[in-house]
């Protein structure tokens, strides 16, 4: 095998560990929460994922009219985790006296367990956190254009740390069509395009659909590409594990509505013969940031 | 020039995805609840009552400890104590009074944990009771299950106390005492940083 060769392998491989990193913690640490509690310590991890997963799926909006346009590559992106959701209020269960709510660290919180002293000196303690400033995630796609539209698929599928915390999967799908093609001599490229995944952390562990549909467009200045868009993020999340003690089993489900809303992305490309890099800003609900490495035509 | 802004950017770029976004090891707090019940049965043929007996709670930290990839365990403290009067068995419309009273090392030195307060037996039967606690009891508990003090997780448990009217034949109940305690450990693990 070539040294070059050899490096992308490596790379590879470390993107895609680094996607399963510290996943296999949560439902350890979920288990010690019912209900509401439950809630709060995860969202934070599933709205950050939603909207770090929307990212990178366009690296310009031109797309072949006639012919065939194919391209390999990978993602990448990260969103920095704002300091508002490392904590949230949680209630002491019962039969813990009294059951007064404290700030207690969520799944991206402190390391540091928080205790509420009860009746008697007793003491009531929730877990820490992960203690985590970014979420982030990689997947390889694959995209095919043709008749000025193109399909995008992203797909990948790692076991996390060792056989019982299971496996973490991502699965997309995303569609586009030039709107341009049809606009003589309009200066800039244009599209339309939806794009649905799916996460699944540990099987039902955590189970994260997200759809991103909008407008982009680009423009080319020799190798170089800037491009953009505007879009509505919309993502939705089950959670379900079980709560248990010495003599109680309670299966938990929880449904956690994602931060959704209109995000606006920047970015710029650089397109070299078959090598086409490109990175890229998204501002909404949250900040993400993705950057795109692609080989194809 | 435009040899150099490639190399700029696919260093820039492999900075990101590599090096850029790292993990870094973390070290979590997690607690994790165990119980262990201990049922005390009462028959007594006078209105008193008194019975106490040895809660081991050395099973119940011992799965904790196996069930979990704790790296060390950072303290084991008590989180409540509940009581369930069962197979209730005496004269309708008993009343108990009470206290329940622990030690971290014999049935010697007892200490107060809760009191057992005019407990209309037919109506509790079944349904778990969780007293306000009292300080010096809270303490002993702790003590008898602290891996920092040298605990052995026993606790000398007794229920004690009075029943009104005086039982005709006999006073015959059970009351089940749960203990509660949470057990915190250290989790290592490692999360993506930047």
């Amino acid at each position: 095998m070539q040294a070059g060769n050899k490096i992308i392998l490596l790379f590879l491989l470390c993107v895609f560990i680094l996607s399963s990193v510290g996943y296999s913690q949560i439902e350890d640490n979920l288990k010690r929460y019912t209900g509401k509690n439950g809630e709060g310590y995860i969202s934070p991890l599933v709205n950050g994922l939603s909207v770090n997963i929307n990212r990178g799926w366009y690296q310009t909006a031109k797309l072949p009219v006639l012919g065939l346009r194919f391209r390999i590559g990978t993602v990448a992106m990260i969103a920095p985790i704002p300091d508002k959701d490392k904590k949230f209020m949680a209630t002491p269960e019962a039969p813990f006296q009294p059951k007064t709510p404290v700030e207690a660290s969520t799944i991206v919180g402190s390391e540091e367990s928080v205790t509420v002293t009860g009746d008697g000196g007793t003491v009531y303690p929730f877990p820490g956190g992960l203690n985590m400033n970014v979420t982030a995630f990689a997947a390889p796609q694959v995209s095919i254009g043709f008749l000025g539209s193109e399909a995008i698929v992203r797909y990948f599928s790692i076991e996390m740390g060792d056989s019982e915390a299971g496996k973490l999967s991502v699965f997309g799908l995303g569609v586009r069509h030039s709107i341009s093609q049809y606009l003589i001599l309009f200066p800039v490229d244009i599209t339309i395009g939806a794009f649905w995944q799916k996460i699944d952390v540990d099987k039902d562990l955590i189970n994260i659909n997200t759809l991103h549909y909008g407008v982009q467009a680009s423009r080319g200045f020799g190798p170089l590409t800037v491009f953009g868009g505007i879009g509505f993020d919309n993502s939705n999340a089950s959670v379900s594990y079980t709560y248990e003690d010495e003599d109680t089993t309670k299966p938990i489900e929880l449904d956690i509505k994602g931060d959704n809303g209109i995000e606006i992305t920047s970015g710029l490309g650089l397109n070299m013969a078959i090598i086409h890099l490109s990175a890229e800003a998204a501002f909404g609900t949250r900040t993400a940031f993705a950057v795109n490495l692609s080989f194809g035509l | 020039m435009k040899r150099i802004l490639l190399y700029a950017i696919i260093m820039a770029f492999l900075w990101f995805m590599t090096i850029g976004m790292s993990c870094q090891e973390r070290e979590i707090e997690v607690p994790v609840l165990g119980s262990t019940t201990h049922p005390f049965e009462i028959h007594s043929s006078n209105n008193t009552y008194n019975e106490q007996d040895v809660i081991d709670l050395s099973d119940a930290i011992d799965d904790i400890r196996q069930d979990n990839d704790f790296d060390r365990i950072v303290a084991i403290l008590l989180q409540s104590v509940t009581f369930t009067v069962t197979n209730n068995q005496s004269q309708a419309g008993t009343v108990i009074n009470g206290e329940a009273k622990v030690s971290s090392t014999s049935f010697a030195d007892m200490k107060k944990i809760a009191d057992l307060s005019s407990l209309a037996l037919d109506t509790i039967e079944n349904v778990e009771q969780t007293p306000p606690l009292l300080p010096e009891g809270v303490m002993e508990v702790n003590k008898a299950i602290s891996p920092i003090l040298g605990g052995t997780n026993l606790i000398y448990f007794s229920v004690g106390g009075t029943a009104s009217p005086s039982p005709p034949p006999d006073l015959r109940f059970d009351i089940v005492v749960k203990v509660y305690i949470n057990v915190i450990g250290i989790v290592k693990t490692e999360v993506p940083v930047i």
